[in-house]
């Protein structure tokens, strides 16, 4: 066994935008857009006595946009998470409801003070 | 045994290396599916993840003066999770291309009724601040 070595590789996140395979649908073509984010790291210990290796990562894929396609023109749909957008507004509400009910209590206070 | 090892450990490595070229941007679009003039594509988004490690060492003595020779201890694990949900449902027909986004119901309904929770919380607090009796 060689002597010690201790390899620590991370693969930085990456996202990019990939195009996905065309759809031919009639006379046009459906091209999907994607964002794909990944994160990988590894880590490698070769010692004297004792060998270890561990890695792990993750992917995400979320489709951004289809490109449409015909003969005269190309046009970008975008693809919006309605369902995350609806989330976000209730936590934004959910930040801002203990802000103005606390504004609220400020200025009883100093209605009934005065 | 080492030698076997080390493979193994080359190859933890090695299949992490290429994680971007492994992923398959396809798997977001599914199957178009055609009912008389109009195509249906569904649209999801993806995510995975994963982890594992191996490791070796020499095995431990259990009793004083016990030789254990050119034993060794081995031990390894893993885990992963995919998690798949549908965002959209693109359509198309001849007076042009849709894309109808899916609202998850549950989601929303769930996340309703803890802001209603959590209004009722800092209102009944604002109230019984406001109403306090004043200190004399």
């Amino acid at each position: 066994m060689t002597g010690r070595q201790d390899m620590d590789k991370p693969t930085p996140l990456v996202t990019e935008t990939v195009e996905g395979n065309p759809v031919r649908v009639g006379e046009r073509e459906l091209v999907p857009l994607v964002r794909v984010t990944t994160y990988a790291r590894r880590h490698a210990f070769i010692g004297s006595d004792r060998l270890a290796g561990r890695g792990g990562g993750f992917v995400h894929l979320k489709p951004i946009a289809i490109l449409e396609r015909d003969a005269a023109s190309e046009r970008r749909i975008p693809i919006h998470d309605k369902t995350a957008r609806a989330l976000g507004v209730l936590l934004l509400a959910a930040l801002l409801i203990p802000l103005w009910l606390a504004l609220a209590v400020h200025l009883a206070r100093r209605l009934r003070n005065s | 045994m080492d030698k076997l090892m080390e493979k193994e450990v080359s190859a933890l490595l090695d299949a992490l290396a290429d994680l971007r070229e492994k992923a398959d941007v396809n798997a977001c679009f599914g199957e178009p599916v055609t009912a008389g003039d109009r195509t249906v594509i569904p649209v999801a988004g993806v995510a995975y993840g994963f982890a594992m490690g191996i490791g070796s060492e020499p095995t431990t003595a259990e009793e004083p003066g016990e030789t254990t020779g050119d034993e060794v201890d081995v031990g390894s694990g893993g885990g992963g999770g995919l998690l798949a949900r549908p965002l959209a449902v693109v359509e198309v027909t001849p007076a042009g291309t849709q894309v109808k986004g899916i609202i998850d119901e549950r989601k929303l309904t769930l996340a309703r009724a803890l802001l209603i929770g959590w209004t009722v919380f800092w209102t009944t607090l604002a109230l019984a601040r406001i109403f306090a009796p004043k200190e004399s």
